[in-house]
């Protein structure tokens, strides 16, 4: 047995576990169909499949750079649309939240916190990939995340433990802000009574 | 530059040195090195339908690929250390015999 092969042997059983963890492990089986043998040749199959295992709703695109000047191009990129019901939710709660609140989804301590999960997730090893968070908050989008890669990322096997910590991240905001929601609205503080207004007549 | 290496102090401090076999500090897990790593070395076919999940987490794959390029790296200097001796010429020394 030479380094790759165990080297991919890993990565896979890892990768498998990670989703095996989250109930994503059937999702990956049914993509792979029968190429599920633990081999180098597979590693890359199921590294790709483990991506779109994660969240409910994932598009994977190919994107050809742009030119941007005359002899300039943007570097061509694959671009991973990811989407879950538990993203819809958490923005759901999240809206319900700011609204009894009053404030903005900037001043939404839990928004704020999946943020930051998000960006901890996303810290990968490989530098050439990046991302955009969503949150739902501007006017007919819904919560999901985009992936750019280029062309020399290659920490495909990092990707599914980071959309899992993601997830997590969500599920957790989901039970915190419905324990928030169900607690009874604050006191509403009465305004100090005006002096009632004495008419004076006109002299 | 000239290397002489004096098999008899050589010898001497080889018996002097207490032996200490190199240990890897973190703990393997039997499931992956007893189960799923001989098949992979007999390079039998092995599927995920066939791995008992409950059995590792999820960094344990992670320390056996540790365990093995610490492995390597000590077979490397092992086999660096065996061609350098070899690599030194015999030559004879007069010694002094009292019969």
């Amino acid at each position: 047995m030479d380094e790759d092969t165990l080297n991919a042997a890993m990565r896979i059983l890892n990768m498998a576990k990670v989703l095996e963890s989250h109930g994503k492990l059937n999702r990956l089986m049914d993509m792979l169909g029968d190429c599920t043998e633990i081999t180098w040749d597979n590693q890359c199959m199921v590294e790709r499949f483990a991506c779109e295992s994660v969240f409910q709703n994932t598009k994977c695109y190919e994107q050809c750079g742009k030119q941007v000047s005359h002899h300039a191009y943007e570097p061509d990129r694959e671009v991973y649309v990811l989407r879950d019901p538990l993203l819809d939710r958490f923005h759901a709660l999240c809206r319900e939240y700011e609204s009894r609140r009053g404030i903005t989804r900037i001043e939404n301590p839990y928004a704020r916190e999946l943020e930051d999960a998000v960006h901890s997730a996303m810290r990968l090893s490989n530098y050439n990939f990046d991302y955009l968070w969503v949150d739902g908050s501007e006017a007919r989008k819904s919560p999901k995340l985009l992936l750019f890669l280029f062309e020399e990322f290659y920490s495909f096997d990092e990707i599914p433990k980071a959309l899992c910590d993601i997830l997590d991240a969500c599920q957790s905001g989901i039970r915190e802000l419905e324990q928030e929601l169900k607690k009874p609205a604050g006191k509403v503080i009465a305004l100090p009574s005006q002096p009632a207004l004495k008419q004076k007549e006109a002299a | 530059m000239r290397k002489v290496l004096d098999l008899g102090e050589l010898h001497k401090q080889l018996r002097q040195t207490e032996e200490h076999e190199p240990h890897f500090d973190e703990e393997l897990n039997p499931y992956l090195l007893d189960t799923v790593l001989p098949q992979l070395e007999g390079e039998e076919p092995i599927r995920l339908e066939q791995i008992d999940f409950d059995q590792f987490d999820e960094e344990d794959p992670f320390t056996i690929l540790d365990y093995y390029y610490w492995r390597e790296n000590l077979c490397n200097t092992m086999r660096h250390i065996n061609r350098r001796i070899s690599d030194i010429l015999p030559s004879c020394v007069k010694t002094r015999a009292f019969l």
